[in-house]
């Protein structure tokens, strides 16, 4: 059987074209490339916008700076209560301004941990609802409430809020009296 | 004189054909693209700003459609001294069409829905900071937002979403809040950016 020899010669390929091919795809591929660029994703966070009307909170968490927080509570009662004969006049809202701020003062550390407590706390017990209120100062940056707010968000027994407001507000506030188990902070 | 025909010469030349089909499509699809992408990247440039850190328990936006009428709030050093610029990105109204953020920023670049704050703008009286350009610009945008709300979607609340520069005095936020909470039968909540 005689078998005819191939013509190799027909069949080579065409170096500049494939040259040619590479490049446009090479500059496709880098194009796009560019292009798609990866993008950090957002989240959104939820405030509910505050109510224009006297309200009452278990948790009161006045901002000072972006490092330390004035947290009020039940035992802020407790503390006025027992250092009393720190406060010579009743009317002294200065000097109890001050007491709260000597034993009720955190840091950011401090106050992640009570929050971390505050929400187990609620899992463990009753399930009893919180309403936090968060004060700002106008002129901090907006983040500082934003830190404190999404370590509330996931938990459904806790409502928050956040207003303006400073320590120097609470200082110049027109009293500051315990009724019963409720401190009134009459701004 | 006698002509031969050379009909071997009329093959096709494969790798010519791919070379010019993929220059077309090359071409075709970067100019689609850069029609697209040209007054994205504009705005992508002039509105990429640093968001509050959270953690990932917060619900996560997918694609940047803008479903919200959005208050960005940026730096802005035209004048004398740091001060806040705010743009005033509006949403598509209609059910069939959507806007990007991105889009919607430029789109309020180009038709001027921005105001800059003054720099002193923290020590200013409530009167003059309340009767500033930029408190204009969101109370008016807000109350316009609720009455296109209600006239389209009258079921749904509508919601208003502050996307603002991570040292932005808090001040502001507080003037949307403020400006929603006037509105509080129509906005409940309004919701704050954040980065993961």
């Amino acid at each position: 059987m005689a078998f005819r020899k191939l013509h190799h010669e027909n069949r080579r390929v065409p170096l500049y074209s494939l040259i040619d091919l590479v490049f446009i795809l090479l500059i496709f591929f880098i194009i796009t490339s560019i292009m798609i660029r990866t993008t950090r994703g957002e989240a959104k966070l939820y405030i509910p916008t505050p109510k224009n009307e006297p309200g009452e909170a278990q948790i009161l968490i006045q901002i000072i700076d972006d490092k330390t927080c004035l947290w009020l509570d039940h035992t802020a009662i407790d503390t006025l209560r027992r250092h009393s004969y720190m406060i010579p006049r009743a009317d002294d809202l200065g000097a109890k301004v001050d007491l709260l701020l000597r034993k009720m003062t955190l840091d950011n550390a401090a106050l992640s941990l009570r929050l971390s407590r505050l929400k187990e706390s609620i899992a463990e017990s009753v399930k009893k609802e919180y309403f936090v209120l968060i004060r700002c100062p106008e002129y901090l940056p907006y983040v500082a409430a934003t830190r404190i707010i999404e370590k509330l968000v996931d938990n459904p027994y806790i409502e928050y809020g956040c207003v303006s407001g400073s320590l120097q507000d609470i200082r110049s506030s027109k009293s500051i009296l315990i009724d019963g188990n409720v401190l009134q902070i009459d701004f | 004189m006698a002509f031969q025909r050379k009909e071997n010469e009329r093959t096709l030349e494969l790798f010519s054909l791919i070379d010019i089909v993929f220059l077309l499509l090359l071409f075709f699809l970067v100019s689609f693209a850069f029609r697209l992408a040209g007054e994205v990247s504009d705005a992508k440039v002039f509105s990429e700003i640093n968001l509050p850190v959270t953690d990932t328990k917060l619900p996560v936006i997918k694609n940047d459609v803008l479903e919200n009428l959005m208050i960005q709030i940026t730096p802005d050093t035209s004048q004398l001294g740091i001060s806040r610029r705010v743009y005033v990105l509006w949403p598509s109204f209609e059910d069939t069409t959507k806007i990007l953020r991105l889009q919607a920023f430029y789109r309020a670049a180009q038709d001027s829905t921005f105001a800059v704050f003054p720099p002193d703008f923290l020590r200013l009286p409530d009167d003059r900071f309340y009767a500033s350009a930029p408190c204009t610009l969101i109370t008016n945008s807000i109350g316009r937002y609720i009455e296109k709300e209600k006239f389209y979607h009258s079921n749904t609340h509508p919601t208003v979403e502050v996307r603002a520069e991570l040292n932005t005095e808090f001040k502001l936020i507080n003037l949307i809040m403020n400006i929603c909470s006037a509105q509080r039968q129509a906005i409940p909540q309004v919701i704050i950016r954040t980065t993961l």
